[in-house]
């Protein structure tokens, strides 16, 4: 489907996740009437971390249902930094191609060592401080690892959390209750929620692409 | 007839119907799959209103970019 870059125009808006292709600096995405997500792709502004607790809250119809995204995500980050940062070192000086999060555990024991060691070598440098003009840091790393894995594990997260907090509301809840309960959940699902809401409008990366997309039009 | 050209027949024949498939409509946006088209909806509806002359056609593709090898 490439041959419809060359058709990009105001009447032919071709609108893309941005996959790795903006950490990697290619070209076509700066193409004019292409527009781009700058984070991986739209999961991951699904997964935007300020809007997950009310996703949970909403879904389970509890309003102080809590898990401590904060936390995670700290600790998620740190090591999908040092992941994401490895991925594109090694596919700019070996052309090993950049895998999916599948092998991310795995790597976790030896991951920071890895990097601690890659951090003394002049190129590995350059790249950090080039992706961190990119906007790319230890604090929004989860923006930019593949969003699938990410809405997968985001699911995975809520869905366990969730559990016993909606069987506790079942069970506090008549039989008549339950009925309209059960019927509320099956219009409330976390993957429906988690597609709905707008929390990622505030999101800097969602901001320069709105504004994108305005200057696009004129 | 092309010369100097890495095009296949079936690509050139391919590349022609889209031609005429997308001069026929007067604005559209392509998506990558129809699960984006919401998403790229919202963003469009905020901005559009006044600027395009007609509504656009949303158009979802499985695949728009290049093939990348990373």
């Amino acid at each position: 489907m490439h041959y419809f870059l060359p058709y990009a125009s105001r009447d032919l808006l071709i609108c893309l996740d941005s996959d790795y292709d903006y950490l990697l600096e290619i070209p076509f995405l700066s193409q004019p009437f292409i527009l781009h997500t700058y984070v991986h792709s739209i999961e991951n502004f699904q997964c935007y971390e300020p809007a997950l607790l009310e996703v949970l809250r909403i879904g389970t119809g509890n309003e102080t249902a809590y898990f401590d995204f904060e936390t995670f995500f700290e600790k998620y980050n740190r090591f999908a930094y040092c992941w994401l940062t490895l991925h594109i070192y090694q596919y700019q000086t070996t052309g090993a191609p950049i895998r999916d999060t599948a092998d991310f555990v795995t790597m976790v024991s030896n991951l920071e060592e890895t990097f601690v060691n890659l951090e003394a070598i002049p190129a590995f440098q350059d790249l950090l401080q080039r992706l961190s003009s990119l906007g790319l840091n230890e604090q929004n790393t989860y923006l930019f690892v593949p969003g699938h894995d990410l809405k997968r594990i985001i699911l995975s997260i809520i869905k366990t959390v969730a559990e016993p907090i909606i069987r506790q509301e079942f069970a506090q809840r008549t039989p008549e209750q339950r009925a309209v309960y059960q019927q509320y959940q099956r219009q409330h699902t976390f993957e429906a929620l988690l597609g709905s809401h707008h929390r990622f409008e505030e999101c800097d990366f969602y901001v320069r692409l709105f504004s994108d997309a305005v200057i696009t039009l004129g | 007839m092309r010369s100097g050209t890495a095009f296949t027949l079936d690509e050139d024949v391919q590349r022609m119907r889209d031609e005429i498939f997308l001069l026929r409509l007067e604005h559209a946006v392509l998506v990558e799959g129809k699960s984006d088209e919401p998403f790229w909806k919202h963003l469009w509806d905020k901005i559009l209103p006044g600027r395009l002359k007609y509504t656009p056609t949303y158009i979802f593709l499985r695949r728009i970019r290049p093939a990348k090898r990373h």
